[in-house]
């Protein structure tokens, strides 16, 4: 009887499949043949659609017969294409490129914020990043996101995102689906992604799909160029602070294409004639500072017959800071060699394989490696008649993180009303949580040291697998409902977590959109670093048997809708975290160079709500935004401030941004941001008293040696000055015979306000005191080249 | 059209910035004066008192607090009285003008303390009353019922004499073992009676003593640079205080060969010191306070004090002279 059943269910759910054709392909740019990741496509008569994957892939269910299809894209005209569906169908669509569209273009369904299951997911189209004004003419990524709101920036300059109040550290930015671990280039002030080399950025603040983990606060994706499968092109930028080269082009047409990137700064070569000069007015003291980073994309792409894609990707990005100095007296001489350097290297290589019309996968081969390094090296030479003397010392600080990778995706597009992704990931860590080797050498009877301190290495292997399916439960309600499952391996201390997400969508009569979610996200690694500063010497640590995973659980509610072509969205979020890791109060990182770190740690809980506002106009000769986030973050650590619980470092009560690009004519645009914040969180000594040591426990010596201690208040409980700070910039294009050549007039703090960077007690030349706020960024007008061939 | 619009703006912008520039780089380099509000700040009695039995004298200080940005800072409260109370009643009282010693403070003489419990009371008109209460630790002595031993071996010794300069060190090592009571916290500070700074003159005869531990991150014992000397505490574990191991480095020097010799028979003095918690509570987060890697590089620390309603430390010790034989 049950078999009977089966059997009898079995073939109605085959007649019901056989009842619709699938239809599936890529959805790429017409010019160059890139795929184009988040495209959709959407049938009105059926009011059924699909959205483009990572790698352009999309798969919809239609009935046989003629239909009527919109395929659209940010920044790019959208088209209307007739199908004749006789049975599955495989069909690729090309879409134009076009900077400035239309107002009166009317959007397909299915490409409205309104229609995503997905909530809290933004993106900036790159054409519009490059257009926004930006310090020294050098375009930033991760500076963009932070005009968006629930995304703040961690000072003036910086690009580090603090999302939704958590910590940088809890921000999975991945490049070409593989993690990076540092992001920033010269202490912070600009990110590692050479915005050229770039063809789409999203980030995602909650309501994290299961395919998704390991952080607790956002996702960025980034993904590179594949490079132009028809013609060669390039560009070249040259900006106050750095160049850039980038070619991308065909190896074999329409098979198989690259794309190079290089950037480099040159700080150092525009002082060096200064420090020349100077060097010169005294011969025997000499001075070399140096300051530089460059950073490399490589891609490849080779499409292997109609189902098959190979990806490799390549990024490699150093910064290295340092001076030399040599003195000389007579025949005696000193040396000094200081150096810092930092550097990220990543390499991916990636398989996509399109099984037949339902089932696509992508496997990924991943390495990603981050290694700082600090290091000074003194050598004294003391030379009389006939004899002479040398001594040489050196210390080298190292500390890294080395990641191994394999994952598996799949995508199943069972029917219109379930698109389902599966998959695994293994990934081997090892850290280098900060060694010191010291070496002195002497001339004479005294014997050489060459020895290193400091934390060994750890090793450990994260796992985790997911499933979530993206269903129309009925018509008016859409569901993303997944689950995924973690494990770390340390030092025979297993972490295991289960972490469900869902997120759904419930349109409303009015045709807007009600969207709730909830994620519980698991993080094994941690960033040991001051709040004071981001550095470098910030340290990736992993989750060990004294130090937890950090875990969040983070609720959204939400709504959305686009009038006359301005998309509305609020949404309001609450997210609690556990296992937050801090120095101890009076500990650094300079603690860790001598003893273990997990002895300079403790670790809290912290919470985060808020309510965020965003209004964005994407088409038309006016687009941008206006943000607006109301929110609270507040930690407390047993072990800090008394346990009492205090706000956190980036807690901002408000932040504002509004972004607007005007395109004035074919030739020029212009683009204005206004940012307002309220000021860090601090904490700043409210009282002084003088106390004593006695000059001795023993004896008859009654003498005390005094001191004067400045007592701190609450931890964070002051507040510097608001940030606010207005850029501008002009866009100048033209078009020369063989290329195109864009001027770009960028004033970065256009009011000059000195936003503050630090604060001090400072004591003024009449003995009072003030606290006094300096800022590092004055007014900085600045000037880009840009030639497109 | 755009371009007759832009040329005059960009020509007065050109300008603009250029004055903005001009004015923002002064800024930049003399910073932002801002007012801050802070709470207004009622000044409260600082107390430093260190004590002792069998003392010659005692000397307790205070001082009234002041707000950050009071430029006055924090004065010395002259008018200060001190209550001391045993807990078997026994009463003394000191402080006020006449007690006051100028470079020292207020100080009190031919003093016994009995071991025990003893609660201070600091008043001083227009200030709340400080109290604050502290235990002895027992004795610390080479002998009795909270007895330390020490072992020393000389390692290394040089002696250069010369009519005109002379110079002689020894290096010991010490093996330091202290008491440790079940089910009470034991806290040391092991320190030299010979510390360089003490007696900086320049050209003239000399000796200092100063002491390493040949452990690196040991858990027992870590530096205090406001007491300048090894804070030593147990930890849990069987005798955790046994065999604690120093380098002693003992130097002498001088013009003239009778002045080292005499100065080498003085021996490397140590004091050993048996501490109130509180009191080694409130030196460790003075440390904490007065270093780290200043404002950027590490957390704020708040302030420890065992004094209620005020500021400072009511410590009470026993000490010792550690030397080889």
């Amino acid at each position: 009887m049950k078999f009977t059943f089966s059997i009898g269910f079995l073939v109605l759910v085959l007649l019901a499949q056989g009842q619709t054709a699938q239809l599936s392909g890529y959805i790429q740019d017409a010019a160059s043949g890139e795929m184009l990741p988040g495209a959709t496509i959407w049938c009105a008569a059926e009011s059924v659609g699909a959205g483009t994957n990572a790698f352009g892939f999309y798969s919809l269910s239609l009935p046989p017969g003629k239909q009527t299809l919109t395929v659209s894209y940010i920044g790019y005209a959208p088209a209307q294409v007739e199908v004749e569906l006789l049975g599955d169908t495989r069909l690729d669509f090309p879409l134009q490129s076009g900077v400035a569209l239309s107002e009166a273009i009317v959007l397909g369904e299915g490409d409205r914020i309104e229609d995503e299951v997905q909530m809290s997911k933004m993106e900036i189209p790159m054409d519009q990043i490059r257009r926004l004004p930006a310090i020294g003419g050098e375009v930033d990524l991760l500076k963009s996101l932070q005009l968006m709101p629930g995304v703040q920036s961690g000072g003036e300059g910086t690009s580090g995102l603090y999302v939704r109040g958590g910590s940088p550290d809890q921000n999975l930015i991945v490049l070409d689906g593989v993690p990076l671990y540092s992001v920033s280039h010269l202490f912070g002030f600009f990110s590692v992604f050479n915005a050229d080399a770039v063809k789409r950025m999203t980030i995602t603040k909650g309501g994290f799909p299961a395919r998704f983990g390991g952080r607790l606060s956002s996702v960025v994706e980034v993904q590179m160029k594949e490079g132009n499968m028809r013609e060669t092109h390039g560009t070249v930028n040259v900006s106050l602070l750095a160049s850039k080269l980038m070619i991308e082009g065909p190896i074999v047409k329409d098979k198989a294409s690259f794309m190079i990137s290089g950037r480099r700064t040159y700080l150092d070569v525009l002082t060096r004639p200064i420090i020349n000069a100077v060097n010169a007015e005294d011969p025997n003291v000499q001075t070399q500072p140096r300051y530089f980073f460059h950073d490399l994309n490589g891609k490849v792409n080779w499409r292997i017959g109609d189902r098959d894609r190979v990806y490799l990707s390549l990024f490699d990005g150093t910064d290295d800071f340092g001076f030399e100095s040599t003195e000389t007296f007579g025949e005696s001489s000193s040396y000094i060699d200081f150096g810092l350097d930092w550097r990220n290297r990543v390499a991916a290589l990636r398989w996509n394989r399109e099984w037949g019309p339902k089932l696509f996968s992508n496997v990924t081969l991943t390495r990603s490696q981050y290694e700082f390094n600090t290091g000074v090296e003194f050598r004294e030479s003391f030379g009389a008649v006939g004899d002479s003397n040398t001594t040489r010392l050196a210390s080298l600080y190292q500390s890294g993180i080395v990641d191994l990778g394999g994952r598996i995706d799949f995508l199943y597009a069972l029917n219109n009303r379930h698109s389902i992704r599966f998959g695994g990931n293994v990934t081997l860590h090892t850290f280098n949580p900060g060694a010191t080797t010291f070496q002195a050498t002497f001339e004479g009877s005294l014997s050489a040291i060459d020895t290193t301190l400091g934390a060994d290495e750890v090793g450990s292997d994260e796992h985790f697998l997911f499933v979530e399916d993206e269903m129309r439960l009925h018509p008016n309600l859409k569901a993303n409902l997944g689950l995924h499952a973690a494990l770390l391996r340390v030092n025979g201390t297993n972490f295991a977590s289960l972490q469900p997400r869902a997120s759904l969508n419930y349109r409303l009569p009015d045709g807007s959109a009600v969207k709730a979610s909830y994620a519980r996200m698991n993080q094994f690694v941690h960033l040991l670093t001051n709040e004071g500063l981001a550095l470098p010497t910030d340290l990736w640590v992993p989750a060990t048997d004294r130090v937890t995973p950090q875990t969040s659980q983070q609720w959204a509610l939400g709504w959305a809708k686009t009038y006359r072509g301005v998309e509305y969205s609020i949404e309001a979020y609450h997210k609690a975290m556990t296992g937050l890791l801090s120095y101890r109060e009076g500990a650094s990182f300079a603690n860790t160079f001598n003893s273990d770190w997990e002895d300079q740690v403790t670790q809290g809980v912290g919470e985060a709500y808020g309510f965020e506002f965003l209004l964005q106009k994407k088409r038309g000769n006016t687009t941008g935004w206006i943000g607006y986030t109301l929110s609270w973050a507040n930690r407390q650590f047993d072990e800090i401030n008394s346990g009492n619980p205090f706000p956190y470092t980036y807690d901002r009560r408000h932040d504002a941004s509004v972004v607007v690009m005007h395109t004035l004519s074919d030739r020029i645009d212009l683009s204005a941001t206004w940012v307002y914040g309220t000021g860090r969180a601090l904490t700043l000594p409210e009282s002084v008293f003088r106390t004593f040591v006695p000059a001795a426990f023993t004896g008859a010596d009654p003498n005390l040696s005094g001191t004067t201690v400045e007592v701190p208040g609450g931890k964070n409980e002051y507040r510097q000055s608001p940030y606010h700070r207005a850029d501008v910039a002009l866009t100048i294009r033209k078009e020369k015979k063989r290329y195109l050549r864009t001027t770009i007039i960028s004033v970065y703090n256009v009011y000059n306000n000195l936003n503050p960077f630090f604060s001090l007690v400072d004591v003024n030349v009449d003995g009072s005191k003030v606290i006094r706020e300096y800022g590092i960024f004055p007014i900085i007008p600045s000037i880009a080249w840009r030639i497109e061939f | 059209m755009a371009h007759r619009v832009l040329n005059p703006i960009c020509s007065s912008a050109l300008g603009c910035v250029l004055l903005v520039s001009v004015v923002g780089c002064e800024k930049l380099s003399e910073g932002v004066v801002r007012e801050i509000e802070f709470p207004t700040h009622t000044p409260e009695l600082a107390v430093t008192f260190l004590a002792r039995p069998q003392a010659d004298s005692l000397v307790a200080r205070t001082h009234a607090s002041a707000g950050i940005l009071d430029s006055a800072g924090s004065q010395k409260v002259k008018e200060a009285e001190y209550t001391l109370v045993h807990s078997s009643g026994t009463t003394i009282s000191w402080g006020g003008q006449e007690d006051w010693v100028s470079g020292l403070g207020h100080v009190l003489t031919d003093v016994d303390l009995a071991l025990g419990t003893w609660s201070l009371t600091v008043e001083a008109p227009g200030f709340e009353t400080a109290t604050a209460e502290q235990t002895f630790p027992p004795l610390i002595d080479s002998a009795g019922s909270y007895a330390y031993t020490a072992e020393w071996l000389l390692v290394d010794s040089t002696t250069e004499l010369d009519p005109y300069w002379s110079f002689a060190s020894r290096v010991y090592e010490l093996s330091l073992s202290l008491p440790d009571r079940a089910g009470e916290d034991d806290f040391f500070l092991l320190r030299s009676t010979r510390r360089l700074w003490m007696e900086p003159v320049p050209g003239e005869s000399n000796a200092s003593t100063w002491l390493e531990s040949p452990i690196e991150d040991d858990p027992r014992m870590e530096w205090n640079r406001s007491l300048d000397g090894y804070l030593i505490q147990d930890v849990p574990g069987a005798q955790a205080l046994e065999s604690l191991p120093f380098e002693v480095y003992f130097e002498a020097w001088g013009e003239g060969p009778g002045d080292v010799e005499e100065m080498l028979a003085g021996k490397p003095g140590l004091e050993l010191v048996a501490l109130s918690p509180e009191a080694v509570l409130f030196y460790r987060r003075l440390d904490q306070l007065q270093g780290g890697g200043g404002p950027f590089f590490s957390e704020p620390v708040l302030a420890y004090s065992n004094i209620s309603s005020g500021y400072g430390c009511f410590g009470l010790y026993t000490s010792t002279v550690v030397e080889p034989d």
